[in-house]
């Protein structure tokens, strides 16, 4: 029975010293592998400039197939001149001096998704700055109507309308010069054409409230 | 008791639009483009520069006013014209041979434009004038604006003024219901006439305007009187066709 009990202890012993082995075995033996991700997001840009303005005097409003160009009689009495911001090329300054009434210009005005992102334009709406402009009313869609007892200003665009990333896109900016405009005056006016991502829905105010606020105003 | 379970499925929903609202304003990339517009307007206006005539003792041009020397041998002034239009030196009929009136010419401020930039009124004066008495006047117009304007017309008493070639018109100033003078204008070879704005020229009055008043004092005209007529100059920007009250 002492002997028997003996063995018993000693299998026991034995089967623990195997396991145990096979467990130290098992740590030393086992070939392992970590990959790893590393995640990098460059998300693209929604981002346009103006490319370009060509602006054509013409007679007489409104502007149609039957229109002349220049000024009544060939004169040269007007002037119309345009350049970018310096400081921001979002913003394009049209002038135009020594104008009267009757005085009309057409301006065509391109400008490129500069980003990498196609957009669709959302829409584009024209205010007065100036107080001296009275009784200004904005009418239209596709094609907006500000009219001012002094001024009309029309901008014809491509509201919704998408643009490729470096393709560009070309509208109408029209204006007018009513009988009621004073003397010596100046008058300022401010179209805005707002785009957003191709892929979200928004409405012109959506894509106003969303753009990135810049030193020219708005947005 | 039976408590009405809330309605978790339209609470959902809310929750779902709202998170839609909110993905949408937060996730839209957005571009504004401006176009900042200004316009400056220019100006309409036009001055008397000059003005004179055949009877104010001095000679201003000698292609109109040869013999308006001050020194008539019978009178104290230029010999009195016996007629209307340019006296040129080789005209010795335009005069009487007695210096009895004057006729004088001005430019000044006044007239419903008076306080703009410039002379915007001429005055022409006739004193000691009797029947027969007549005047020449010379305005001379410069653009002094920055627009062009087309000379529309020029009235006297609300008339439009006859050219001298084709005739005269007769006033009844003394109010005693005859005419006591006639007046028509001559040097406008036609009407409308464009004048472009001084500045656009290479000498300054390269682009000046002038026309002559014909005045004639007729027999009716009442003594020691003095008779006053008006006349206005109507100019407005070339391209128009409105602006001028009277159809020149």
């Amino acid at each position: 029975m002492i002997m028997a009990r003996q063995r018993l202890k000693l299998g026991t012993v034995a089967m623990l010293l195997v396991l145990a082995l096979a467990a130290l075995g098992s740590g030393y033996a086992l070939w392992s592998k970590v990959l790893k991700i590393e995640g990098t997001i460059n998300t693209g840009k929604v981002d346009a400039r103006w490319s370009g303005v060509i602006c054509s005097e013409f007679h007489p409003w409104p502007f149609s197939p039957a229109i002349l160009p220049g000024e009544v009689d060939g004169k040269d009495v007007g002037r119309t001149t345009w350049a970018l911001d310096p400081n921001d090329d979002q913003i394009l300054i049209i002038t135009i001096e020594n104008s009267y009434p009757s005085y009309a210009v057409d301006c065509q005005v391109e400008f490129v998704n500069d980003g990498s992102v196609p957009v669709i334009i959302r829409g584009n709406d024209i205010t007065p700055v100036t107080l001296n402009l009275h009784n200004c009313v904005l009418s239209g869609t596709q094609t907006k109507t500000l009219t001012c007892d002094e001024l009309t200003v029309v901008f014809v665009d491509n509201i919704n309308a998408q643009v490729d990333p470096g393709d560009g896109v070309a509208s109408s900016f029209r204006l007018h010069v009513e009988q009621p405009a004073e003397q010596g005056a100046k008058y300022e006016i401010q179209v805005r054409v707002c785009m957003a991502q191709w892929n979200e829905f928004a409405t012109f105010g959506d894509c106003v409230a969303a753009a990135p606020v810049h030193n020219g105003g708005g947005g | 008791m039976i408590r009405k379970s809330p309605p978790v499925a339209a609470f959902v929903l809310l929750l779902v639009m709202a998170l839609a609202t909110l993905g949408v304003g937060y996730g839209l990339w957005s571009k504004i483009l401006f176009i900042q517009g200004t316009v400056n307007t220019g100006t309409v206006n036009a001055e008397f520069v000059d003005a004179f005539t055949d009877d104010d003792g001095v000679q201003d041009d000698v292609s109109k006013d040869f013999y308006d020397d001050g020194d008539c041998e019978i009178g104290d002034s230029s010999c009195d014209p016996k007629q209307t239009g340019a006296e040129t030196q080789s005209n010795l009929v335009h005069r009487y041979d007695k210096g009895v009136a004057s006729c004088l010419a001005d430019v000044g401020d006044l007239g419903p434009h008076a306080g703009q930039p410039g002379h915007q009124g001429a005055t022409v004066t006739l004193d000691e004038a009797y029947p027969s008495y007549h005047c020449t006047a010379w305005l001379t117009i410069r653009n002094i604006g920055s627009i062009p304007v087309d000379l529309h017309s020029v009235s006297i008493e609300g008339q439009a003024a006859v050219p001298c070639a084709t005739g005269t018109t007769p006033f009844n100033l003394g109010g005693n219901g005859d005419a006591d003078v006639t007046i028509c204008v001559s040097g406008l070879t036609q009407l409308p006439l464009q004048i472009d704005p001084d500045t656009w020229g290479e000498e300054v009055g390269e682009e000046d305007v002038t026309f002559d008043l014909d005045i004639h004092v007729l027999q009716e005209a009442p003594q020691d009187s003095t008779l006053k007529f008006d006349a206005e100059v109507c100019l407005r920007q070339w391209n128009e066709e409105l602006g001028c009250p009277v159809d020149g």
